[in-house]
């Protein structure tokens, strides 16, 4: 049995932390990871509930496999009401610390309240203390995490920065330097809660019953299923490799979004990336590493990833991939999110470059564009209304047509007029505009002649399947970068659960978590309207790059949509049927 | 015919160790699948192949001197 079977609850307000039992049957489910931290979530807050206010709740969920030697299971989820976008909102954070929780004992920490000065909460095993971190507030999450091991020697930390602090809704959580929780401001939940940073060590571990039976599984696994070429561009490269394939298709998001190819892509593509490669860096029991530790003249990191070249260089006009790395490099000191903050520069340049509003920046200014970041965490000059978000500056402003967000979550790095696809996932992505809940790419931009990627003729179906499927990845906690079958997640799962776990029960178990996070999104009052993408993705035609003379028609969208609630067993204001509530035990 | 090209991601080790190399194709016609093939790459590990700027298929005939790049597969995003 891989769930250690206690949830660790802390109160800030009342200082108590108290052990409890994991509940088996939502265990069942919904598994781990994200569907069960939702399920907690779901049943524990109040509808309508102010994410600001103290009656917020952080979950910190690991997966029945953590801590296990199945291969990319080292992820851990951390959720929350968000309070950029007031959806429900998960994150997905690498390193070290979900299994280190795990060996102290907890399946899952909820942290509830808030506490009356900064602390930081230390776990080592049964011991849970909250300590002040007076002295900790007003660093960045590097040297936070560097005095947290000075202090306490061996542990593993996620911290926030200065912008989780002054609660930044675009503020996110790092973890050993360079691994965050990113997007939805889930590092503002904790710094409204006053909460500094987690640290934990744990010296337990758990049995599995027929070891050597297992380890021999395993690695026939890693080395026929896992080390393959499908997924070894993950260690040869990393994300940076979508660069060029995205240039190349014309879905790289320039300019704010103006056009999808960039002329410096060489400057900033995975060979750029490569000529600074110092080490590479993995997650715990990974045996794919795709972290890319980088280092140049003056600074270092571990990245840029996909996700910060495309938001941070080409969507805002930088061609310097040192420039770059230093931006990412103080966003996650800062603990900013890259794509939302990237998204946020690259609108104040196209609102000056366009009239609306002087901001005193323009694309491929790098030197105002490396004062941002600081000045986006702590509110100075423009940085006050670029902290905000894209959503915020347009309703300030105006530009409500290309402030590039969907239920004020920004968009990230795949221009969606060049694979229609990733229109309908944005649209529907249960945190706002996200590319981890449905990637469509693949079968349509970069894949040779399987789908059109400009029609959204069998893209519903396309979307609603890798909802599902990445929903139970996310739950059952593997890593997205490893493209493995239902059929596989369910023999891994077998191993380690006193059950038999079947393919056909994780689609259920896909299915009824995705549809629960929009039930907790539905309650709160969103529908069909907020399942739309900013006007310039329907009107305006790109004028280069393989996607030139495109947009998408607003009527091809709302068809498009339709038929995915359809699909869904929605309603056509993508309410959730009382049928399909029923079918899934809702 | 001579033909450039790139290999990118983990395809790289299917070429030697240089960013852009020349192949001498020793037949008068080729097809992109038959390149792949002369270069032992399993098609199951591309997802496109691009001549210049634009996305080709793998019937598509190449030309003396073409710059022909090899994308890989990836997941997750
Ligand atoms: S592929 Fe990368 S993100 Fe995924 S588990 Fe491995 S190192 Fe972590």
């Amino acid at each position: 049995m891989a769930y250690t079977g206690t949830v660790l609850r802390v109160n800030l307000t009342t200082g108590k932390a108290e052990k409890e039992n994991l509940n088996e049957q939502w265990a069942k489910d919904y598994l781990g990871g994200k569907g069960l931290a939702i399920k907690y979530l779901y049943e524990e807050l109040e509808p309508g509930m102010d994410p600001w206010s103290e009656d917020n709740k952080l979950i910190l969920m690991t997966g029945p496999l953590t801590g296990t030697l199945a291969p990319n299971t080292g992820k851990l989820a951390v959720a929350s009401k968000s309070p950029a976008t007031g959806t429900i909102l998960d994150c997905s954070i690498g390193g070290h610390f979900a299994p280190e929780l795990k060996y102290a004992g907890y399946d899952a920490v909820i942290i509830e309240g808030k506490a009356r000065k900064p602390v930081y909460l230390f776990i080592e095993d049964d011991r849970v203390e909250m300590r002040s971190a007076e002295g900790l507030w007003g660093k960045g999450a590097h040297e936070t995490e560097h005095i947290l091991s000075e202090t306490l020697g061996d542990v593993i930390t996620m911290a926030i920065g200065q912008a989780g602090e002054n609660l930044i809704p675009m503020a996110c959580i790092s973890s050993e330097l360079y691994r965050q929780a990113g997007r939805g401001g889930i590092g503002a939940v904790l710094g409204s809660k006053n909460l500094k940073a987690i640290s934990v060590r744990g010296t337990g571990g758990f049995t599995v019953p027929d070891i050597r039976k297992v380890a021999a599984a395993l690695n026939k696994i890693k080395r026929d299923d896992t080390m393959t070429d499908d997924n070894m561009w993950a260690y040869s490269d990393g994300t940076p490799v979508i660069v060029e394939m995205s240039n190349s298709t014309g879905i790289l998001p320039t300019h704010n979004f103006q056009e999808g190819t960039f002329e410096d892509f060489e400057k900033v593509d995975s060979e750029a990336v490569k000529g600074a490669l110092k080490a590479k860096k993995a997650c715990f029991g990974c045996p794919l590493a795709c972290g890319n530790y980088v280092e140049t003249g003056k600074t270092r990191v571990e990245g840029p990833e996909y996700e910060t070249l495309a938001l941070c260089s080409s969507n805002c006009g930088i061609g310097d991939l040192e420039a770059v790395i230093e931006f990412n490099r103080l966003c996650d000191d800062y603990c900013l999110d890259t794509i939302s903050a990237g998204n946020a520069v690259a609108f104040a340049m196209e609102l000056t470059e366009k009239g609306f509003h002087d901001f005193g920046i323009r694309f491929g200014d790098v030197e105002k564009y490396l004062e941002m970041p600081g000045a986006i965490a702590g509110r100075a000059g423009i940085g006050a209304d670029l902290s905000k978000g894209v959503a915020a500056m347009a309703d300030k402003y105006g530009g409500n047509d290309f402030a590039m967000h969907v239920k004020k979550l920004e968009i990230p790095g795949y221009e969606p007029r060049g694979t229609w696809g990733m229109s309908l996932a944005y649209g529907t992505a249960d945190r706002g505009a996200c590319h981890m809940r449905a990637w469509t790419p693949p079968v349509e931009a970069f894949e040779g002649g399987e789908m059109d990627p400009y029609t959204v003729e069998g893209k519903a179906e396309v979307v609603k399947d890798m909802q599902d499927d990445n929903a139970v990845k996310f739950s059952a906690i593997f890593c997205d970068f490893w493209a493995l079958s239902t059929e596989r997640m369910a023999e891994v799962l077998t191993m380690f659960l006193d059950r038999e776990v079947t393919a056909e029960e994780l689609t259920v178990i896909g299915e009824r978590v995705y549809n629960l996070s929009r039930l907790f999104n539905e309650r709160e009052g969103f529908t069909r309207k907020d399942d739309y993408l900013p006007k310039r993705i329907y009107n305006d035609k790109m004028t280069k790059g393989k996607a030139r003379d495109i947009s998408i028609p607003l009527e091809d969208y709302d068809r498009m949509l339709s038929e995915y609630y359809n699909l869904r067993g929605w309603d056509e204001n993508g309410l959730i049927t009382a049928e399909k509530k029923k079918e899934l035990s809702l | 015919m001579i033909v450039k090209i790139k290999l990118r991601g983990p395809l790289r080790k299917y070429g030697p160790d240089a960013e852009i190399f020349e192949h001498n194709i020793d037949q008068d016609r080729c097809t992109v699948k038959e390149l792949l093939e002369i270069l032992n790459i399993p098609a199951s590990s591309v997802s496109f192949v691009a001549r210049g700027e634009n996305k080709i298929s793998l019937d598509t005939a190449l030309k003396e001197n073409d710059l022909v790049t090899v994308y890989p597969r990836v997941a997750g995003g």
